[in-house]
């Protein structure tokens, strides 16, 4: 009897060009390696792993496993992992042949096309047992879909079998879960591979990665990528959090660092830091959660002195106006603004703002208004239409201007 | 929560630092370990209080729902311990900068801490080392400067008393 007994997705903690990047859950809990075990691991959620597609492109990528032996006559056995939704308990007790073999030949590969796990098959591979155990075992990995594959966090179905000479059947051992994240590339500042130890929080969060995997599901590129965590930051407005107008715009999840593990317990319908955000949370949320997926976006101010504002749409909100017109506490304007923004956070560098729409249209001063998520939009110069121009009234353009001295990675904690 | 020289001239000449950066201060010793036990604010129920070592400075977050009223309604309560009285100043200007709102001003009606900022629905504060933010956290927005009066008689007799 062989029993499947772990397995190690991230066997490497020094490279990700053959295996997964180093992980946590969040702050406090980390994520065991092997990821997945028996007895323990029943859930997908339960044995996470997560791939920097850009490392891992064109290289063989492995797992290892061990497994265990009760007979004392079993001294090596072929084992194999088969996609489960590819090969959902067909057991070939023979080639087949004739008919059915073309209609396999035809249909495993549309359906593997179709619905197959993006880790593909664990290759058959002989293993060898010492007093009834095999140790850690090196796996290749076969028709995997990483190459190329899109953001996204999906379940991996694993019908494991062995067979003890080729002559033989093969037989289940196990079906083993696990959730995969595929990421565009290694997570960046404040996301940290090393030190791969407990102590280090800074180690990308599986927390973080359900989210921003989810909104962004599907990008193959750092602007999408940045484009969906923005818009599922907007969408989370009215329902889980709308712009601090009761409290002048102050930071919730920001000051002093970005209190992650409360904005996830927002996220999750708890109390978290309440219900209001204002702009450097929205700029901590999207740049952190978009460089968990590989992008390398900064948090950055504008405004060198007060400027009013043209109509917008601020997080949470239905109606065009200034943020927070008529609030106490309010003049129409912004002391400063902060954004998610691109590598030197000037005038011709491109931002991310979750935190608001502004109008899309040739006219941004006045109605009608065409909402218009800042998406990898050019932040200007006064008069060029930009970002710069859709958010601050001709008269004060001059005051909205980038302050790239602030630009900065807040530490999750 | 550093901030850059450019940040700190701006925050400095709009909140007019020099009047209350050393300006006269509660208590001389410095207050540590603060902790609410949940019953200091009458018609509020303590939900949740957790101490944030990470951030720069620590901070301990309290959140309290009102008693008689919806679960939208919920005041944030944050305290910031600061080594000493000029320490908590700096912090509380630092905090300023954290208003996109430029219409933040100092009151000088209101009988709460040593040097109070806000509004009727937010107000922030220092009270000897200790600065201290009473905001709306929740979708139902209430006036907060009860709340806030009676959150600074707690931390007085703290501050006054130097207990540790």
């Amino acid at each position: 009897m062989i029993q499947l007994e772990a397995i190690k997705f991230n066997h490497d903690a020094n490279d990700a060009s053959h295996d997964a990047i180093n992980l946590r859950r969040n702050a406090s809990q980390w994520v065991n390696v092997p990821e997945w075990q028996r007895a323990i691991c029943v859930n997908p959620e339960d044995s996470p792993a997560a791939y920097a597609v850009a490392h891992t492109a064109g290289n063989a990528v492995t797992i290892q496993a061990s497994f265990s032996c009760t007979d004392p006559e079993c001294t090596s056995a072929e084992i194999r992992a088969l996609d489960n939704v590819v090969y959902p308990g067909i057991v070939f007790v023979k080639q087949p042949t004739g008919c059915l073999a073309w209609l396999v030949k035809v249909l495993i590969p549309l359906i593997r096309a179709l619905v197959g796990n993006v880790l593909g098959d664990v290759g058959a591979t002989t293993v060898s047992f010492a007093g009834g155990q095999s140790g850690f075992v090196s796996f290749t990995l076969v028709n995997t879909r990483l190459n190329g594959a899109s953001v996204g966090a999906r379940t991996t179905e694993w019908r494991w079998q062995y067979r003890r000479t080729p002559a033989d059947p093969w037989t289940d051992i196990a079906i083993t879960r696990h959730r995969i994240y595929t990421i565009l590339d290694l997570p960046t500042a404040p996301w940290q591979q090393t030190p791969y130890q407990q102590s280090n929080t800074q180690l990308p969060w599986t927390d973080v990665l359900d989210y921003a995997c989810q909104w962004s599901m599907g990008a193959t590129t750092v602007e999408g990528a940045g484009g969906g965590v923005t818009r599922g930051v907007n969408d989370l407005g009215p329902a889980v959090v709308t712009y601090d107008c009761p409290g002048g715009g102050g930071s919730r999840y920001s000051a002093g660092g970005f209190d992650c593990t409360d904005f996830i317990e927002r996220l999750k319908g708890g109390v978290g830091n309440g219900y209001f955000v204002n702009c450097s949370d929205c700029a901590t949320f999207v740049s952190t959660f978009a460089n968990a997926l590989g992008c390398d976006l900064w948090q950055s101010r504008m405004g060198s002195a007060f400027f009013h504002l043209n109509p917008i749409l601020a997080i949470g909100s239905s109606v065009w106006q200034p943020a927070c017109h008529g609030t106490p506490g309010w003049s129409d304007g912004f002391g400063y603004h902060e954004v998610a923004w691109t590598g030197a956070c000037d005038s011709d560098e491109n931002v991310y703002d979750a935190c608001l729409k502004v109008d899309g249209d040739a006219d941004p001063t006045s109605a009608p208004h065409t909402p218009l998520l800042p998406v990898n939009l050019r932040f200007g110069n006064p008069g060029d239409g930009q970002y710069r121009d859709r958010l601050t009234v001709p008269a004060d353009r001059a005051n909205c201007s980038p302050r790239p001295t602030t630009k900065t990675r807040r530490t999750v904690s | 929560m550093a901030l850059d020289r450019e940040q700190r001239e701006m925050l400095e000449r709009q909140h007019e630092f020099s009047a209350w950066q050393a300006a006269d201060a509660t208590g001389e010793k410095p207050v540590q370990g603060f902790v609410f036990k949940g019953d200091e604010l009458p018609g509020w129920e303590l939900v949740k209080s957790r101490r944030k070592d990470a951030l720069d400075p620590p901070r301990l977050d309290t959140f309290w729902q009102s008693e008689d009223d919806s679960a939208d309604t919920l005041l944030g309560v944050q305290l910031i311990e600061r080594p000493s009285v000029a320490a908590a100043r700096e912090t509380l200007l630092e905090l300023l900068g954290e208003f996109e709102s430029a219409g933040i001003a100092r009151r000088t009606d209101l009988p709460i801490g040593d040097v109070v900022f806000g509004h009727e629905f937010m107000l922030v504060f220092a009270r000897g080392n200790l600065v201290i933010q009473v905001r709306n956290a929740g979708r139902r927005v209430v006036q907060v400067e009860d709340v806030a009066r009676t959150v600074d008689a707690v931390v007085v007799r703290q501050v006054e008393g130097g207990k540790g």
